[in-house]
Order: structure tokens, then C-alpha cells, then sequence
């Protein structure tokens, strides 16, 4: 008796449920053909020896075991994080003055300078590593020519480890230091007066107001702009290929994990490598990202 | 915790998706090419219609200077043409895509030889020519040229050769005066006739001139490796980098010129290279024949401060191309059939006249057209004359498929050692373990 509208009911949930999932399918289809299928492919790839024209050979895990010995890829890695490091600490605590100042009420044209920090981020990436070769060049760059009007020796950017990583650093910063100024711009506008007025009746500085109110209530932000530049770090390409050139330099001082990954498919036909290095640097990031998350829950669990 | 895992790896397939996505959008070449070539495929459906149009396809770069004949052969011979330029590498990466996913291929595509080398290796992806008698033109063209673009065996050939790239000195006159050595071409060829005198030169240029006397190091070694017999391979793939005699002295030699501080540290192709062409930061430039037209735009304020005359030691080649039909053509014969009027010993002089690429066929060598062609900007020095002279020494040097590889290490070993950043020995030891590893992946 009971078996009928029970299987009725059933019925009308599963049909509900279907057309849920319809609706939300176009998403999901297009998230597996240009997201999934292409994860799984890859990885499939990265299991074989293909120069991409030719047939696969399958080889098993060969290709990851040649990356631990690859000492281009220990290179890269070590590249990747020492630009990432360089850019990254500057740029957000620049980012955090920058925002501080343009919130001041005193600040005259406010709208103008807003726009203006933003401007960087979005020209062109190859324009802004073009303009910045030139001004590190080591003949005629701009910089060699303000050091020799103070009497020094130019510097070879170019072919030193360090000062390949500062230049290619200073773009970074230069690009993105406004665009994470505007991130926390928007967090101190939602920081409330009041706090600010009661510290000024207490006797608080501007500076004790800062570090005390400021910074500890922008901490989502500072942690949600320490995570983008982290992952936006970790596949840093044009740039390098930019400054460096397609192999990096000479020692491979601008070697990044993005740019030896596209060296080896595209310049050394290892499709299958390549394939591989693309998976080794998503578990770069997946691990860098949970560490992220971890002391991002200290943080906010400390308040 | 999880649900924030979720949402985070959400987001990063979400990146990931995206930079798919726009990747694909960088390689807009090849899905015009698709288009193109759906098209075709309709086209052929319908081939039954006499009075439908051959549709070529034509992937180029730009400054191969070959556009307007064929637009020209096009109107003559009713076909429709769609010319379709993009830079250099890009030609290269989208047709080996197009390869691989077995559609989006033009009817024709020009390859350069370093990448013919590796095509090689999946004749399969081409029309052999050779089916298309090209055995028949074979005679017209310079015979190691010809076998560049042959498999090893024999049996297949996948292009044929538009210019070749034989080496001479560009040099500048200015600064050689400046230095007190000779200006005339024939002094300079009698005087730097060796590369010890080359370096004794470059001494004298950085005494009395104070600037290098070559660009960098890596030019030097490259086209040192280029004059022997052989480069880096045999031809049945054993390497022999370490064994070579050519390749260890155009190594010493690149040594001896930093030793003697007569590089100018200065990558070639960058900017700042144009701007040293432009003012005489390096008094010689190795170049190919095609090296001409790149002068010029680089540095058109020099013009007639740079004249040519032959290289020390003989000469070489660099570069030089070949046009191809990718087996996804549907019209190989058509194809073919231009390439074949395009790259006859008569266009090839059309194009020389016009953009300086030197012809692969040497019946024209002799001809008062190519000795008495003169280059204003080379201080109306005898080009035609002193090329063809070149090309009747270039050498037939086997290359194989990973001689980029192992020219790309060497560059930067010796690159290493010009910037100071390493010894020479460790440089080379290093270089060379790097590439043995490399092979070994292979």
C-alpha cells in the first residue's frame, strides 16, 4: 500500500534533481572538456615519451624520475621562489602604504591616483618585460646610465643570478603593487571610523593606529593577496622569457618552472616531460596553498 | 577545512581551465588554418564543379620576400591564394600542432632547416616530393642543400629549398680605420685570413677603437662548429661533440677571444645589438646572406659604414629554408606546382634582387645579375659576388635532430664564461654532461 506514492515521491526527487543538474550543466560540461579532460590528458602524457608529431612510448614514471635528477628543474624551482620572494614581500607591503595613503581624506583628485595605481596592471605583460630589458640593459639601459652619472661601474643584470631575479622582480612589482593597493583600499574603507576616532581620544598616533587597528583588521586581505601573488608566483613566464630569452640566460638565472616547462615541450619536443613538470607544479602549489591555509586559520584564530 | 580545499581546488582548475583557454587563443594561426581548411574539405566534396578554384594555403614569416610572385603566379594560374604570415617560431610550433591533431595544416609551409631536421623523423606528416618527381628539378639546386630536407635513407623528401644562408664578415669600416687595418675588402680578406689573425685584428680594434671586435662569444663558436666537416652528430646518431676536432677548436678559439677581451658581450638579436650595429659597439658581424635584410632594419643609420668580405677559414651556413606539403593538403599537385615555378633558378633571382636571399641554385652563381649586384649599404660592396663566392664553399655538414639542443648548451656554456660567471673547463665539462643527460631522455 505505502510502496506506491513512496516510489511516486521518489520519482518527482529524482526528476528534481535532474533538472537541478541541468541547469548547472554548462558549466560543468564546459569545466570537463577545458578543465578536467586536459588535467587527465596530461597526465596520461606525462606517462610516455611523445615529441607530439610521432607515436607515444610508454614509459612509465620515468619522466618524474628524470625530474628529481633534473637539475634544471631544481634550478627553476629554486628561480621561482627567489623571484616570487623578492616581488612578493615588497610589493605587498608597498600595496599596504600606497592603500593607506590614497584612503587619507585629505588626499585632493583621490579618484585620479586610484586609477593611476591601477593603470600598470593592465598593460600589456611583454610591453611592461620590453620597456624593463631596456631599462636594465647592461650598454644603453637607463639604470647603468643614472649609476655611471654617479660615478660608478655598470652592472651586468643580465648575466648574474641576482640581478636577473631583481629585474625580473621589479616588473612583477610594478605591475601588481597597485593592483593589491586597491585590494586593500577596499578593506580599509570597510575598516569603521569610529575605532580610528576613539584611538585618536586616547592618544594614539597615526603610526601606533596603523600597526594596531589597520593591520590586524586587513588581515583577510593581506592573506587572500599573499595567496593570489603565491599561485599568480609560481607560474611567472613572461617575464623571464622576456628578459632572459627562451633558455633563461646563460645559467640559467631566469629559469622559472612555467618557462622550462614550455622549453621542453616547444624547444626539445618533450611533450611527456613537459607533461610531467605541468603536474610536479600543480603539487607545487597545492602544498604551497595549503601551508597558506594553515597559517591563514592561525591568524584569524588568534584574534 | 575540506570545504575550504574544495573551494580552493575549485578555483585553481578554474585558473587552470583559463590559462587553457587562453593559450589556445595565442595560437589563432593554426584555427584560421582550421577554418581554412574545413573549407577545403568542402571544397574537394564538391570538386565535381569545373569551375571551383584551387584554395591554397600558405604558412610563411615575414622577410622571406617570396609573397608577391606568389600572389602572382596565383592570378596567372586561377588559383586562390591565402597567404598567411606569422613570426618565425610561431610558423613552426603551429605547424607541428597541426600535425599532431591531423587537421588545421596549410597546403604549403615554409620550415627552416634546423626544424626540417626534426621533421625528419615522421615523413609521414609530408607528401614526398619525390612522388611528385621532384627528382626532375634536382639537378638545379646546390646538391647538399637538396639533401637537407631528405631522409637519411633517401626515400623521402620533404621540401624544397628556397635560400641558403652562406657566411661572410660584415665589418665596420669606421672603426677598422680607427684601428689602422685595412678598409678594402680584398686587404681585409688577405689580412684576416685566419681566426689568429681575426683575433690579432680584434686586439688592434680594442686598443686604438676600444670596442669588441664580434658581438658575443656564442656567434663566434657557432659559426667556428659550422666550417668543419661535421657538427655534433654522424649521420647513423652517435654523438661526437667530444670527439670532434672542429668543435674543440671553435671552442678554444672562443676562448682566446674572451681571453683577449674582443667580444662585445652583446646578445645577438636583442636590442641592444641593433643599437651596437647602429653605432659600432663590435667591429665585425658573421652573417649569412639573409643577415642583410636584418642589418638594414636593424640598423638603417649605418648605412655605408659597413662593407663585406669573406670569412677567415672559409665559409659556412646558417640557416636557409625549404617549402613543404603537409599530407593534410588536398591539393598536392597544385601545391607543388607552384612551389616548383616559385623556387626555379629564375624566381630565386627575382627574389634576391628584391630582398637579398641568396639563391640555392648555383647555375645562377655566375650570372652577371647575382656578380654584378652591388649593396649600398655595403658600402656598394660586390654582395652578389663575394656570396656566391661563400656558397661555393660551404661544405655539406650532417646536422640531425638534436643539433639544437646540443648548439642552444654550448651558447650558453661559453656565454657563462663570457659573463665571468664560470671557467672554461668546468663550462664545457658541465655543458657536456648536460647534454649527454639530455639525449639520454630522448
Amino acid at each position: 500500500m505505502l510502496a506506491k506514492p513512496l516510489n511516486r515521491a521518489l520519482n518527482q526527487r529524482i526528476r528534481d534533481h535532474l533538472n537541478a543538474y541541468l541547469f548547472i550543466s554548462p558549466f560543468f560540461i564546459l569545466f570537463a572538456v577545458f578543465g578536467v579532460f586536459p588535467m587527465i590528458f596530461t597526465a596520461w602524457v606525462s606517462l610516455h615519451k611523445w615529441n607530439i608529431v610521432g607515436a607515444k612510448t610508454f614509459i612509465g614514471l620515468q619522466n618524474y624520475k628524470f625530474i628529481m635528477e633534473d637539475p634544471y628543474f631544481w634550478k627553476s624551482l629554486y628561480n621561482t621562489f627567489s623571484i616570487w620572494f623578492l616581488s612578493t614581500l615588497p610589493q605587498l607591503f608597498f600595496a599596504l602604504i600606497l592603500a593607506f595613503l590614497l584612503n587619507q581624506s585629505m588626499l585632493k583628485g583621490r579618484e585620479f591616483f586610484r586609477i593611476s595605481v591601477f593603470l600598470p596592471n593592465i598593460t600589456s605583460v611583454v610591453a611592461v618585460a620590453i620597456i624593463f630589458g631596456a631599462l636594465f640593459g647592461q650598454h644603453y639601459g637607463l639604470i647603468n646610465y643614472a649609476l655611471s652619472l654617479l660615478g660608478m661601474d655598470p652592472i651586468d643584470f643580465r648575466s648574474s643570478v641576482l640581478g636577473t631575479h631583481l629585474a625580473i622582480s621589479s616588473m612583477v612589482m610594478w605591475r601588481w603593487t597597485g593592483y593589491n593597493a586597491i585590494i586593500y583600499l577596499a578593506g580599509l574603507q570597510s575598516i569603521p571610523n569610529d575605532l580610528y576616532e576613539a584611538a585618536t581620544i586616547d592618544g594614539a598616533t597615526k603610526r601606533q593606529q596603523f600597526f594596531f587597528i589597520t593591520i590586524p583588521l586587513l588581515r583577510p586581505m593581506i592573506i587572500f593577496t599573499i595567496i593570489l601573488s603565491t599561485i599568480g608566483g609560481m607560474q611567472i613566464f613572461a617575464e623571464p622569457l622576456m628578459f632572459s630569452g627562451p633558455g633563461g640566460g646563460s645559467q640559467g638565472q631566469g629559469l622559472t618552472i612555467t618557462l622550462l616547462l614550455y622549453e621542453e615541450a616547444f624547444a626539445r619536443q618533450a611533450f611527456g616531460y613537459a607533461s610531467a613538470i605541468a603536474w610536479m607544479l600543480f603539487f607545487i602549489i597545492v602544498a604551497f596553498s595549503l601551508v597558506n591555509m594553515f597559517f591563514a586559520k592561525k591568524l584569524q584564530s588568534a584574534d | 577545512m575540506v570545504k575550504r580545499l574544495s573551494i580552493m581546488l575549485a578555483f585553481m582548475l578554474l585558473a587552470l581551465s583559463l590559462a587553457a583557454c587562453s593559450s589556445g587563443s595565442t595560437s589563432g594561426g593554426s584555427k584560421e588554418g582550421n577554418k581554412a581548411g574545413n573549407e577545403e574539405a568542402s571544397g574537394a566534396a564538391a570538386s565535381g564543379k569545373a569551375d571551383k578554384k584551387v584554395k591554397l594555403t600558405v604558412w610563411l614569416w615575414p622577410g622571406m620576400g617570396i609573397e608577391e610572385q606568389m600572389k602572382q603566379y596565383a592570378a596567372e594560374n586561377n588559383i586562390e591564394l591565402d597567404i598567411q604570415l606569422s613570426p618565425f617560431a610561431d610558423v613552426h610550433n603551429n605547424l607541428q600542432t597541426a600535425l599532431a591533431a591531423g587537421n588545421g595544416a596549410p597546403d604549403i609551409s615554409a620550415v627552416e632547416v634546423k626544424v626540417i631536421e626534426r621533421f625528419k623523423s615522421n615523413p609521414e606528416q609530408f607528401y614526398n616530393l619525390l612522388e611528385l618527381n621532384a627528382e626532375d628539378i634536382e639537378s638545379d639546386y646546390m646538391d647538399w642543400k637538396w639533401k637537407q630536407a631528405m631522409t637519411g635513407d633517401g626515400a623521402n623528401l620533404l621540401g624544397i629549398p628556397t635560400d641558403i644562408g652562406p657566411m661572410a664578415m660584415a665589418y665596420r669600416t669606421d672603426v677598422f680605420e680607427k684601428a689602422g687595418l685595412p678598409t678594402d675588402p680584398a686587404e681585409v680578406t688577405a689580412q684576416i685570413n685566419t681566426w689568429d689573425a681575426f683575433i690579432e685584428a680584434g686586439k688592434q680594434v680594442r686598443a686604438k677603437a676600444n670596442v669588441g671586435m664580434i658581438d658575443n662569444a656564442a656567434s663566434l663558436l657557432t659559426v667556428m662548429v659550422g666550417q668543419g666537416d661535421e657538427k655534433y652528430f654522424k649521420p647513423d646518431g652517435t654523438m661526437i661533440l667530444k670527439d670532434n676536432p672542429q668543435v674543440k677548436k671553435a671552442w678554444n678559439y672562443a676562448n682566446k677571444a674572451i681571453e683577449a677581451n674582443i667580444t662585445s658581450n652583446v646578445d645577438t638579436w636583442s636590442t641592444e645589438w641593433g643599437t651596437g650595429m647602429t653605432k659600432g659597439d663590435f667591429a665585425v658581424q658573421l652573417a649569412p646572406a639573409w643577415m642583410m635584410g636584418f642589418m638594414k632594419t636593424n640598423a638603417p643609420d649605418a648605412k655605408g659604414k659597413w662593407n663585406i668580405a669573406l670569412m677567415p677559414e672559409g665559409s659556412g651556413n646558417w640557416g636557409g629554408s625549404f617549402l613543404t606539403i603537409p599530407k593534410q593538403s588536398k591539393y598536392p599537385q597544385e601545391a607543388y606546382n607552384l612551389i616548383k615555378w616559385l623556387l626555379s633558378p629564375e624566381q630565386q633571382l627575382v627574389t634576391f634582387q628584391k630582398n637579398g636571399n641568396f639563391p640555392s641554385t648555383p647555375a645562377l652563381f655566375e650570372t652577371e645579375d647575382i656578380q654584378n649586384f652591388k649593396d649600398e649599404y655595403f658600402s656598394n660592396a660586390p654582395v652578389g659576388q663575394i656570396y656566391s663566392e661563400a656558397a661555393k664553399l660551404v661544405k655539406p655538414v650532417y646536422e640531425g635532430p638534436d643539433s639544437q639542443t646540443v648548439e642552444d648548451t654550448l651558447n650558453k656554456a661559453i656565454t657563462s664564461v663570457e659573463d665571468k660567471q664560470a671557467k672554461p673547463e668546468d663550462a664545457w665539462s658541465s655543458a657536456v654532461q648536460d647534454i649527454e643527460r639530455q639525449l639520454s631522455r630522448k
